[in-house]
Order: C-alpha cells, then sequence, then structure tokens
C-alpha cells in the first residue's frame, strides 16, 4: 500500500511491482506459518485481542498513551520530531520507511508500550536520515556563506587561529582507535562496578524487590494456613503466584490480560476503584485477605472502615481480613520490624 | 469557489462563508462544562456586584487576592445568557470560534495561489482539533486573538505595516477577556526574535565573531554545526525541563544563530512599538500585572496541573486528540512535498505541537497556526505531486452553482445547529450533564453549608447559589495555595489523611458522583446518602454517626432527589 501511495506521489526509490508482490507473497506465507503452534490460527486473534480489548487499554498502564510530563517518555517526542525534520531538511524519504514510520509512531501515541517498536522501526529510518542531511550539509562546505564564516575574504586576522578550512590533520588512526577502546572498556568497567554487580547479588526474595512486589509480605503469608483467597494488586499477581507456590493459596488476577479476559479486569476496576458493590465482589469470590499497595484507594477506605482489621503492613504493602473473619483463619502475627521489611507496626484496629 | 490560477475578474470568494458554515456544528456546542456555569456566576456576580475582593463562591480562606483574569468575558457571556438565554450563548460563542479558524486561514500569504477548497479543508480540521477545547468558554476568544495576530503578521511580512497598529487594541480587549492573550503575545515575540536583519560578514580584516570562530573548529560544516548545536540543546532542553521548556530552547537558539533574514518590507521597528504597546496595553486590566503572577502561577504549579485537564498530556485514546497527530503529520507531509517551507513557520508549528503534547489547552493555538500551513503548503504539495488524473479535472465551480453550494452547505448548518439553541436543548444538557436535581436538594437541605464537590460541579453550584459561599476549590485553582489543592485532591482521591482533612473543614455534606471513589469512601466512613441524581448520576451525601451498615447500600438505591 505504500509503494502504490508513493509511486502516485512521485516519491523516491519505488520498489518495481514484481518485488511488492513477491514481498506479499512472502508475508502470507509468514502469516501461515505462525499459524504452526499449540494454539493454530488462535494465536493471531490472540494478537489482535490483546491490541484491541478495551478494558486492557483502559486499565493497564502500558496499554495507556504516553504522558509527556514523566521525562522518560520525552525521548520519543524528540526522536520523532527530529526525524521529521531531517525528512523535511532533505525532502527525501522512501514511501515504505515514510508509512513504517507513521504506523509506528501512531501506535505509540496510543500506547506507551508501543515505543519501543517505533524505536526499532524508526531508528534505522532516523540514522538514515541523519546521515542524508549530515552529506548535504557537508557538500555546502564550499558554499560561499559557509566560507565567509569560517575564513574572513583576506586571510586569517592579525593575532587569530586560522580558521579550519584546510584542518590540520589529526593523531593517527591507530591511536585515536586505541584511545576509542579505552575509554568504552572504563565506562563498561565503571558500570559493571557500580551497578551490575550489586543487581546480580539481588535475588527474587531480596528487599530490594519490596516496593515493585510485595516480597515481605508473600513470607509472612507463607507462614499463613494454607489455601487462603488474596485479593491483590493485577501487576504484583504474579510474584505472588510464584512466591506462594505449593501453599495452596489463590490470588485473584495477575499479569496475564488476555487470559484474565476483560470481563474479570472490569470486576478488578470495580474494587481497586471503589465502584458501588466493591465489598460484595470481594465476597462473591471468598475472598480472606485483600493485599493492596499503601497509599491507593483501595488501601486507605479499608483502613477507615469498620468492618475490616489490618492484620500486617509494610512499607508498601498492607493487609487486611475482615473483622468477623480475623479470628477463624488464624493469620501469623506479623512479623517484627525488620531493616529489610520496616514498615510501620501493624495496628490492630 | 474558484481555481485562483484561472480567475479573470476579482469577485468576493464565497470560501469564508463556506467554511464558517461547515465549522459552525463543531464549534457551537451546548453548555456543558463546570467552567461556562461559573463563568455566567460569575459575570452575574460582577454585574450587580462590581469586580469582588474575594471569591464569592468558595468558603476556603483564600491564600492570593482575587484576580478576574475573563471578567469582560464573563459580564458579556452573563449579559447574553440573561437576553437570549444559554442557547444564544452557544451560537454567539461558536460564532467567535468559527470565525476565527477563518481568520487563521486568511493568514495565508497573498502571493501563494492556495485555492478556496484548501483553506475550507485546513479550516474543518483545525475546527476539529480544537473542537474538545470550544464550547462556552474564553477558549474562542483566544482562538480569535491568535488568529488575528497572526493575521497582522503575514500583512507585516508583506509589508503591511500599517495593520500593526491594530495590535495594542486587540490585546487591550483580549487580556480583559481570557489569559490566553500570553500565547499572542508569545507569537509576536516569536516573530521579533526569529526575524533579524541580515547580520553583515566580517569586514575585511576584521576578526570573525565569536560564535563563527567557534564553529569553525567543530567538525563538518558551520552549518551542520549551528543545526546539531540547536537539535542537541533543544532536545536535552525537552527531555530534562519539559517539551516546552525544549521548544523555548529550539526557538531561541535558532533566534541566536540563525536567524532569518526579515524582507526589506518589512521593518522589524513598527512590529517591535507594537507589540510593546500591545505588551502595555495588557496591564489595563483590573489586576494589573498581578494578572502575570496568576498566569505564571497557574502554569508552574504542580497542584494546579495535576488538577487542570488543559495543563496535562492529551489521551490519545480518544478521538479528538488523535487529529492533533493527524495534523501535524499531514504538516510534515506538505513540508516535505509541497515547495520548500519558511524556516518561521516550521518553527513555530514544531513549538505549538510540543506545547500541545504537554499541555492538551494547546491544541487550539496549534491548530490555528497549522490552518493557514496546511492550506498553503498542502495546495502546494497537490500542485507539484497530485496525481495528474485528479488535477486535470480543475474542481471549479461555475458562480451559480457555487452560490448554491455554499447555500446548501448553510442550510445544512443551519439544520446541524439550530437544534442545539433551543431552550429544551438547553435544560435537558443541563439536566443530563450538571447535578441539578441533586443541587437543588443540597443548597435546600443545606443552606450556607460547607459543600464537597468536584471542580467542575463546584462551578454549577455557584451558578445555583451565587451568594453562597458554599463550594470547596472551585475553577480559580489560582487562588489557592497548594495546602488547599492538596487537601482536595487528598479527598477526591482518597489519599493521605482525608478523612481528617474533611473534619478540619467542617465538611458535612457532599455532591458527589454516586460511583466514585470518595462516595464509596465516605460511605464507608459512615457517610449517609440523602438521595439519588439519576439524570446525572450524581449523590448528595451527610456525615453519620453510626458506622456503615455491611455491605453498605448502593446510591443509586437511595430516594431520588
Amino acid at each position: 500500500m505504500a509503494e502504490a501511495c508513493g509511486g502516485r506521489l512521485r516519491m523516491p526509490d519505488p520498489v518495481p511491482s514484481r518485488r511488492v508482490a513477491i514481498l506479499g507473497l512472502t508475508t502470507l506465507g509468514c502469516a501461515l506459518v505462525s499459524m504452526i503452534n499449540p494454539n493454530g490460527p488462535g494465536i493471531l486473534l490472540y494478537a489482535i485481542g490483546t491490541v484491541t480489548s478495551p478494558a486492557q487499554q483502559a486499565l493497564i498502564l502500558e496499554w495507556q498513551s504516553p504522558n509527556f510530563a514523566d521525562w522518560a517518555v520525552r525521548g520519543f517526542a524528540v526522536m520523532l520530531l527530529s526525524l521529521a525534520a531531517f525528512a523535511i531538511a532533505n525532502r527525501r524519504m522512501r514511501a515504505r520507511d515514510a508509512a513504517l514510520v507513521v504506523a509506528t509512531a501512531a501506535l505509540a501515541f496510543q500506547s506507551v508500550r508501543n515505543l519501543a517498536i517505533f524505536v526499532a522501526a524508526a531508528g534505522p529510518v532516523w540514522i538514515e536520515q541523519f546521515s542524508v542531511l549530515l552529506e548535504r550539509l557537508g557538500e555546502r562546505r564550499g558554499h560561499p556563506a559557509a566560507v565567509a564564516v569560517t575564513q574572513p575574504p583576506d586571510g586569517p586576522p592579525d593575532g587569530a587561529a586560522a580558521p579550519s578550512a584546510t584542518r590540520a590533520p589529526g593523531p593517527p588512526l591507530a591511536m585515536r582507535l586505541t584511545t576509542l577502546l579505552l575509554v568504552a572498556v572504563l565506562l563498561l568497567v565503571g558500570y559493571a562496578g557500580l551497578r551490575l554487580a550489586p543487581a546480580m547479588a539481588v535475588t527474587p526474595t531480596s528487599a530490594a524487590y519490596d516496593q515493585a512486589y510485595p516480597v515481605c509480605a508473600s513470607r509472612w503469608l507463607q507462614s499463613a494456613p494454607r489455601d487462603l483467597r488474596i485479593f491483590g494488586q493485577y501487576g504484583e499477581g504474579g510474584y505472588l503466584a510464584w512466591s506462594l507456590a505449593g501453599t495452596g493459596d489463590k490470588i485473584f488476577i495477575f499479569g496475564d490480560a488476555a487470559l484474565m479476559g476483560d470481563s474479570l479486569l472490569y470486576t478488578y476496576a470495580d474494587v481497586v476503584s471503589l465502584r458501588p458493590g466493591w465489598e460484595q465482589i470481594l465476597a462473591r469470590f471468598g475472598t480472606q485477605v485483600v493485599l493492596f499497595d499503601t497509599g491507593t484507594p483501595l488501601d486507605a477506605v479499608l483502613r477507615e472502615s469498620p468492618q475490616w482489621v489490618r492484620v500486617y503492613s509494610d512499607r508498601y504493602h498492607e493487609a487486611f481480613v475482615l473483622r468477623d473473619q480475623r479470628t477463624s483463619l488464624n493469620l501469623p502475627a506479623p512479623p517484627a520490624a525488620s531493616p529489610a521489611c520496616d514498615g510501620p507496626a501493624p495496628g490492630t484496629t | 469557489m474558484r481555481n485562483p490560477a484561472t480567475t479573470t475578474p476579482r469577485r468576493l470568494p464565497l470560501w469564508p462563508a463556506v467554511a464558517l458554515c461547515l465549522s459552525l456544528p463543531l464549534t457551537v456546542q451546548t453548555i456543558g462544562t463546570g467552567q461556562a456555569w461559573w463563568d455566567i456566576a460569575l459575570g452575574r456576580f460582577i454585574q450587580g456586584h462590581g469586580i469582588p475582593a474575594a471569591d464569592p463562591f468558595t468558603f476556603l480562606a483564600t491564600a492570593h487576592p482575587w484576580v478576574a483574569p475573563e471578567w469582560l468575558f464573563q459580564v458579556v457571556l452573563a449579559g447574553v445568557v440573561h437576553a437570549g438565554g444559554a442557547g444564544l450563548a452557544s451560537l454567539v460563542i461558536g460564532l467567535v470560534a468559527s470565525l476565527a479558524l477563518v481568520v487563521a486561514a486568511l493568514a495565508v500569504p497573498g502571493a501563494s495561489p492556495t485555492g478556496g477548497w484548501w483553506r475550507t479543508a485546513a479550516v474543518l480540521a483545525g475546527a476539529a482539533t480544537a473542537s474538545p477545547l470550544l464550547g462556552v468558554n474564553g477558549n474562542s476568544v483566544t482562538l480569535l486573538g491568535a488568529a488575528a495576530t497572526l493575521l497582522v503578521v503575514r500583512r507585516w511580512r508583506e509589508g503591511g505595516s500599517r495593520s500593526v497598529w491594530l495590535l495594542p487594541p486587540l490585546f487591550l480587549v483580549w487580556a480583559n477577556c481570557d489569559p490566553g492573550f500570553v500565547a499572542g503575545l508569545l507569537i509576536l515575540a516569536f516573530t521579533l526574535l526569529i526575524h533579524r536583519p541580515a547580520r553583515p560578514e566580517p569586514a575585511a580584516g576584521g576578526r570573525p565573531g565569536l560564535s563563527a570562530s567557534l564553529l569553525a573548529r567543530l567538525p563538518g560544516s558551520p552549518e551542520a554545526a549551528q543545526v546539531a548545536l540547536i537539535g542537541a540543546v533543544a532536545a536535552i532542553a525537552a527531555v530534562v525541563l519539559g517539551l516546552v521548556a525544549g521548544a523555548v530552547a529550539m526557538v531561541v537558539m535558532w533566534a541566536l544563530l540563525r536567524p532569518v533574514a526579515a524582507a526589506a518590507a518589512a521593518p522589524r521597528r513598527p512590529l517591535l512599538i507594537a507589540a510593546l504597546l500591545a505588551a502595555a496595553a495588557t496591564l489595563l486590566t483590573p489586576a494589573g500585572p498581578r494578572l502575570y503572577t496568576v498566569i505564571a502561577a497557574t502554569l508552574t504549579s504542580p497542584a494546579i496541573s495535576q488538577l487542570a485537564t488543559a495543563l496535562q498530556t492529551p489521551n490519545f485514546h480518544n478521538t479528538f486528540p488523535r487529529l492533533i497527530e493527524v495534523v501535524a503529520g499531514l504538516l510534515v507531509l506538505a513540508w516535505m512535498l509541497g515547495r520548500p517551507p519558511r524556516t518561521e513557520d516550521c518553527l513555530l508549528a514544531t513549538a505549538l505541537f510540543l506545547a500541545a503534547l504537554e499541555a492538551s489547552g494547546a491544541a487550539g493555538i496549534f491548530a490555528v497556526v497549522a490552518i493557514p500551513q496546511l492550506a498553503e503548503y498542502g495546495a502546494s504539495a497537490w500542485a507539484e505531486r497530485g496525481p495528474a488524473a485528479i488535477r486535470r479535472l480543475h474542481l471549479e465551480l461555475r458562480p451559480l452553482f457555487a452560490l448554491g453550494f455554499a447555500a446548501v452547505i448553510a442550510l445544512a448548518s443551519v439544520l446541524v445547529v439550530v437544534p442545539r439553541l433551543s431552550p429544551s436543548a438547553a435544560a435537558r444538557a443541563e439536566r443530563d450533564g450538571e447535578p441539578a436535581a441533586a443541587a437543588a436538594y443540597a443548597l435546600a437541605q443545606f443552606p450556607g453549608q460547607p459543600l464537597l464537590t468536584s471542580i467542575s460541579d463546584a462551578g454549577y453550584l455557584a451558578y445555583r447559589s451565587p451568594a453562597g459561599h458554599a463550594v470547596f476549590v472551585d475553577e480559580s485553582m489560582s487562588q489557592f495555595t497548594g495546602g488547599a489543592l492538596r487537601d482536595y485532591t487528598d479527598i477526591t482521591q482518597v489519599s493521605g489523611d482525608w478523612r481528617t482533612v474533611l473534619q478540619d473543614l467542617g465538611i458535612r455534606h457532599a455532591v458527589l458522583v454516586a460511583d466514585g471513589a470518595t462516595t464509596q469512601a465516605l460511605i464507608e466512613a459512615g457517610w449517609t446518602v440523602n438521595c439519588y441524581d439519576p439524570a446525572s448520576g450524581r449523590a448528595v451525601l451527610s456525615a453519620g454517626s453510626q458506622p456503615a451498615a455491611f455491605p453498605p447500600p448502593l446510591p443509586s438505591q437511595a430516594p431520588t432527589c
């Protein structure tokens, strides 16, 4: 399609229609081959379902559109605009490249998760456009205006170094490469010493992960009676399932949204967003423990509710049970405060 | 509509009328936001009592002196509503917005052979892009001011220096209507910065400038070094400080290193003097220089940007924000395929696109700036690259057909717009979109008592209870301290010490969205639902002394307000 439009707009470097036909056949072949898997053609529907699910798009952070107040996302805007600037300056871009950039940029605006696809697809185009621009600017080196800036007409003024119309030769190539290699090795060693070595010492059960996953809370739950039904945060469900494997505990939801389905995602959102009937949902699923992030509305309401009682607390997570089930659940006492899990002492209200 | 290239006798073009009519269905909107009710309430108050010294609607003691940056717009709006109801207000404001878009399309350079089709299409694209920001509010005034500024700048570029003297009166009115006048000042500052008289080359035997000497030592040509330096500084500023900062850095660096030579027919001095006079005219408001303090506080406050959607990134899951992308993409395509774009056009549109990505409220100004460029460069790209078979058709209408075509467009537009202007449509929009029944109940049952509401509903409650001092944080957010805004955020997001804050503020009644987290949190804390407004989905709650039942009753099961 891009080649067809590009041909009409007389964009450069068109591909002969025979090669387009071959590419089309190859694409079809790839689609057919991708169906040879345990799910058959369903694997394609699975991918489409993930992208088109309104529940996932609305509720899951990585499917939401980029927030440019976050500095980590701004690089996308810079890359996109610089690519556009190069293309405008060069006034030359292949139709297929333009289509690839437009499509992946639209995907990236749709979901922050697609930024990686944009970078992968637009990166080569960016490099090529930048190279063309540098070449073009370099070609203008002999332009009268450029010479006027670099070299006054009557030669260098008194006392001033001669501007570099003809540059002095730099150091030998071998010396440049050796220096570059040394700098690269130094940077690598520094990075490994400062970041990689400490990171390699961290295991999934290290308290360093507690901000992202309920490491300390899962230790406490491991010492609890078996077969609990736990309502936890969507993104932490996978960790809980892994850390509580073998205990018989069941978690409400974990981070495979396609497997969970839109209906369960909406149900989960009803509880987390405190929609009317949220407690009935917890009751309907037989929830015995709510383990949730501190500072969230659900945590704040459970703290204030006379129906619920807090049974565990650390810096990032708190656990609640219904007051009338507290005794029957026979949960262990909260662990003593430790440097690793130094949350406030759990309340008994 | 005719192709100007083939026009021999000069006739009044029909495209402005067609574009105006076509854009009206997008610009004429019923009153549907708390901001509009707030504006009407304040306008009525000012008509009766003059500009107040303090916010007349909130029960909070505000930290900063009251400033009414939109007082003139609000007074006029209240007068229009008084004279012809909400429908007339919708029509008048819609016409202002459509006029702004048409004026923007007039800012295409006179020498450009841009036909009416292209201008009309650009107006439609701009109307669709700006439509989420439009409605009965001051944004339409700002769009008109920005479009008029662009038109004056265009005429100045072409040597029409007399038009620049329209700027001071324009900014005098604009500054009293909407704080968006700052965008107009920025457009003028941009024009003055980027256009410089061509710098003379160093004299024979003279020393080259410092920047020339430094650039000469960099690899590649000086031109490449300049562009690389501009790009690097702008990119770093954008990533570290924000996209708006990146846009400012890009413009300033470009102006310093690669200024655009102003045409000999466009002397900078008259524009500079007119711009200074315009800036001085913006001080002639009831707030005086304090107006700038309020604007700066609004734009830089993290607490306000957390609450005001206009200061947040657009949500590209919605349709209309995606039009920002579409318009930007079309601009880039037109710049690539048509005749080479003017540097100042690229810079201005890019800077505003960056601003719109960071703050969705800037999308309207971006649309206004994009309209003349889409029309001009789009027409140029079509002329150069469009399929010859279609171009040869010469889409040209005979005068009689053109008039008939315009009449049909106008009739269709009237048929779409008029139903929105009737009193019944306004009443329906108010009943369905605003907490009409809930507000009536709360104001009757709890007169003079502080009410917890959302900022948007606070505007409507202020409209319903003009002498109330009843609402919490309202639309005039810059007058509140960060503490008050944090309290509001804590309560509405059920975080921090939200219950303590409620108690400290003495709030015992609330009008809230029934299925919101705050409502459920209050019910859990023992508050009771007095009544439910099914049309708007709001509930009226009061603090109770008994613990909540388990499971708590659904708000929708409460008696109807």
